[in-house]
């Protein structure tokens, strides 16, 4: 496992559209780094903006380069293109609007359990309730609490089409609970 | 006449009742289905997605 492989780019993108644009980004700059006035600090700041700067900086350090170095950081830039295409994509369903921070989560997931970093195509279907769907390596999973939830919905049905018996009643939060214990197995 | 004429009113109240019934099915599933999505914390949701990533997980999914 070489340097390249324990980057972890999640600070700079999360999803397949932010990894295209941070590479689109790179080019810029190695585009930039021959140009006579060449400032890194100031190409950094204008390309990937002022918090990305200093991460990136970072990294540069991280991975011991000679910023003085036009070469150096010219060959970088390209390993970091590299990697960055390299890395696979997880197309995954969601029941909610993720905001950043949620896409954070799942991304440490991988990090952390996986030891890799997967790129987010995120959709939306609020179908399936909770939980996600996932296409990966051509195959469609879904994990969502989607058909356990029609199934527990179809016998609550089929009770309430039932005579009424007051035995048979069921109480409204139990069920509830029993919905988020699905996904908990 | 009368007879043939009840058997008729019967099959299209039946038939009226079967789409009814299916219709209610259909809006209760559909309503249920939305407010549990939006009673769902984000934290729920975030919690539930980790554990539909373990159970691919340890299918194997992943590599």
């Amino acid at each position: 496992m070489d340097s390249m492989d324990q980057i972890d780019f999640s600070e700079f993108f999360k999803t397949q559209v932010e990894a295209k644009d941070f590479s689109s980004r790179l080019s810029t700059i190695s585009e930039m780094i021959f140009q006579a006035d060449f400032d890194i600090n100031r190409v950094l700041t204008d390309t990937l903006g002022l918090k990305k700067k200093e991460k990136f900086l970072a990294l540069l350090r991280d991975n011991s380069i000679n910023t003085e170095s036009k070469e150096s950081l010219k060959d970088f830039l390209k390993q970091l293109q590299d990697k960055v295409s390299s890395i696979p994509v997880l197309s995954v369903v969601l029941a909610f609007d993720a905001r950043e921070e949620s896409l954070q989560v799942i991304t440490q997931w991988f990090f952390i359990n996986m030891k890799k970093q997967m790129l987010l195509d995120v959709k939306i279907d609020k179908k399936l309730v909770a939980g996600a769907a996932i296409y990966y390596s051509g195959k469609y999973l879904d994990y969502s609490i989607k058909s356990k939830f029609e199934e527990v919905l179809k016998k609550v049905l089929e009770t309430k089409n039932e005579p009424i018996n007051e035995e048979k009643v069921v109480p409204a939060a139990p069920v509830q609970a029993e919905f988020l214990a699905l996904g908990r197995h | 006449m009368l007879p043939e004429l009840e058997r008729e009113l019967e099959e299209y109240k039946q038939a009226r009742l079967k789409q009814i019934e299916q219709t209610v099915t259909r809006v209760v599933e559909e309503v249920s289905q939305e407010v549990l999505n939006k009673s769902l914390s984000v934290s729920d949701h975030e919690n539930l997605v980790i554990q539909s990533l373990e159970k691919a997980k340890k299918e194997g999914i992943f590599g």
